[in-house]
Parts: structure tokens; C-alpha cells; sequence
């Protein structure tokens, strides 16, 4: 029997997930992840902004700000804006300006190492996991007031 | 087709640097006056909009996030359903004009709409 679109859509984005069975393929779900929440906060940011043309809706929006809810939504913004950014300028290095691969391209498609996971290009994942992990906890600390600067 | 289509992903990545760097420097607005709420107080947002570069860097902000995270999303709907990107690319590139609008009033807002 056919599968129906719903089966397939369900199938495909269900692909993402399984399986996460190393850092590279959880890296790939991550900025997948990131992406769409960050492409469908965009819109919603644009719109709040507008309301600064206006004191007295700028200051409805800061209380609605304040809500824990927003403050959870505030919190994920922050890790997605770090991991996809440092996520993204690894897959820039790699992809677009070829940082990172190996000097002698194999000769053969069908490699038994994957080359992918050697030492550089592990060291620059592990790179973005930190930083991103690093920054999101001094994001929260700062937004939730706990970390005044100056 | 191809052709348009790579031309298409080399502004992918084209953004996603342009991003980096503008973003970095919205975020560095935020932590300038080294309290998250005074940053979003109205008198602080309203005096970054009246900096004329801080508003040209949120202007390529606007159009480069817009073109990012709408072309991903593009992408990404058409990997899981070649069908349903077709019908997405037009609509999400309609509706990535009209936020650039918004956001052009907004920012436009300060010269139209004098502080209150």
C-alpha cells in the first residue's frame, strides 16, 4: 500500500532524530533546530520592536517580557542564536573556505575511515558546543539580572 | 535552474557572514549599558535607533536575518516535501518583504515619530 504524504513528512522529519548515535549527526539536529526556532522568532521579534514607536505599548511589551514563559523562550533564543552562529561559522570553515580538510583527498569514495572525525574538525565541533554552552549560561545569568557588568 | 539555485545558497552563506558580524554587534547594544532591563528601557531604545549606523546595521540585519532564516526554512520544507517548497518559496518570500517593511518603519519611526 502507498504511503500517504502525512506517512512520509512523518518519516523524513523523523530521519532527523534517529540516529543520534554520534556528535556530528546531534550537531546536525541542533542547528536544524536552532534554525527553525530562530526563523520563526524572527518575525515575532520584528513585530515586538515596532511597538517601540510607542511608549505606552513598549511598556505592555516589557511586562509581557517579564512572564516567566517569555523568560524560558528568552533562554532557548540565547542557546539557538550561540549554537547556530557557532555551529554555522565551523560549517563555513569547513564547507566554504576548506578549513580543516584533508590534504590528500581519498581515492576512493568508499573510505573505510571517516575522515570526517579526525582531530581538526572534531576539535571545532567540540569548539562550538562549549562556547555556545559557555555563552548561553552567561546569556541567562545576565538577562535574569544576575550578572550586572559595569 | 541550477545555476539560480547555487546562487541562491552562495547568499546563504554570504548572509550567514554578514550575520556574524551584525548580529555581534546588535547583541553588543544590549550589553553596553550592562543591565539586560535598562538596555530594553524605552529612552535606551529609542536613543540606538537615533545612532544612524547602529540603524544601518539593523537595516542589513533585517534584510540578511530575513533572507537567512527564510531561505533555510525554504530549504528545509523542501527537503521533506519537494512540493510543498515550491509553494513556499514564493509565499515566505512575500512575507520576508513584508517584515523588511515593518522593520523599515520602525526604523524609520524615530524620524517620523519624534522621542515622545
Amino acid at each position: 500500500m502507498a504511503e500517504s504524504s502525512l506517512q512520509i513528512l512523518i518519516k523524513r522529519v523523523s530521519g532527523w532524530f534517529v540516529p543520534i548515535i554520534n556528535i556530528e549527526r546531534l550537531a546536525y539536529l541542533l542547528h536544524r533546530l536552532t534554525g527553525l526556532y530562530l526563523a520563526i522568532y524572527l518575525p515575532l521579534h520584528i513585530i515586538s520592536t515596532h511597538n517601540s514607536l510607542n511608549p505606552i505599548a513598549w511598556e505592555r511589551e516589557m511586562i509581557l517580557y517579564g512572564s516567566p514563559l517569555v523568560k524560558i523562550g528568552e533562554v532557548i533564543l540565547i542557546f539557538a542564536i550561540f549554537f547556530h552562529g557557532f555551529n554555522g561559522i565551523r560549517l563555513l570553515l569547513v564547507e566554504y573556505f576548506n578549513v580543516c580538510l584533508p590534504k590528500k583527498m581519498p581515492s576512493s569514495l568508499y573510505i573505510e575511515k571517516r575522515l570526517s572525525l579526525d582531530n581538526c574538525q572534531k576539535t571545532l565541533l567540540y569548539l562550538a558546543f562549549v562556547l555556545s554552552i559557555i555563552l548561553t549560561i552567561l546569556g541567562t545569568l545576565y538577562l535574569l539580572g544576575l550578572l550586572v557588568l559595569w | 535552474m541550477n545555476m539560480r539555485y547555487s546562487s541562491i545558497m552562495k547568499w546563504q552563506y554570504w548572509t550567514a557572514i554578514i550575520l556574524i558580524v551584525v548580529l555581534t554587534i546588535h547583541i553588543a547594544f544590549r550589553i553596553i549599558p550592562g543591565d539586560y532591563e535598562k538596555s530594553l528601557s524605552y529612552e535606551n531604545v529609542r536613543s540606538n535607533y537615533s545612532n544612524i549606523g547602529y540603524s544601518i546595521i539593523l537595516l542589513i540585519l533585517l534584510a540578511a536575518a530575513l533572507f537567512h532564516g527564510f531561505n533555510g526554512l525554504r530549504v528545509i520544507i523542501y527537503e521533506l516535501s519537494p512540493r510543498a517548497g515550491k509553494i513556499a518559496g514564493p509565499i515566505l518570500l512575500v512575507l520576508g518583504v513584508i517584515f523588511v517593511v515593518i522593520g523599515l518603519l520602525t526604523l524609520l519611526g524615530i524620524y517620523i515619530f519624534p522621542f515622545h
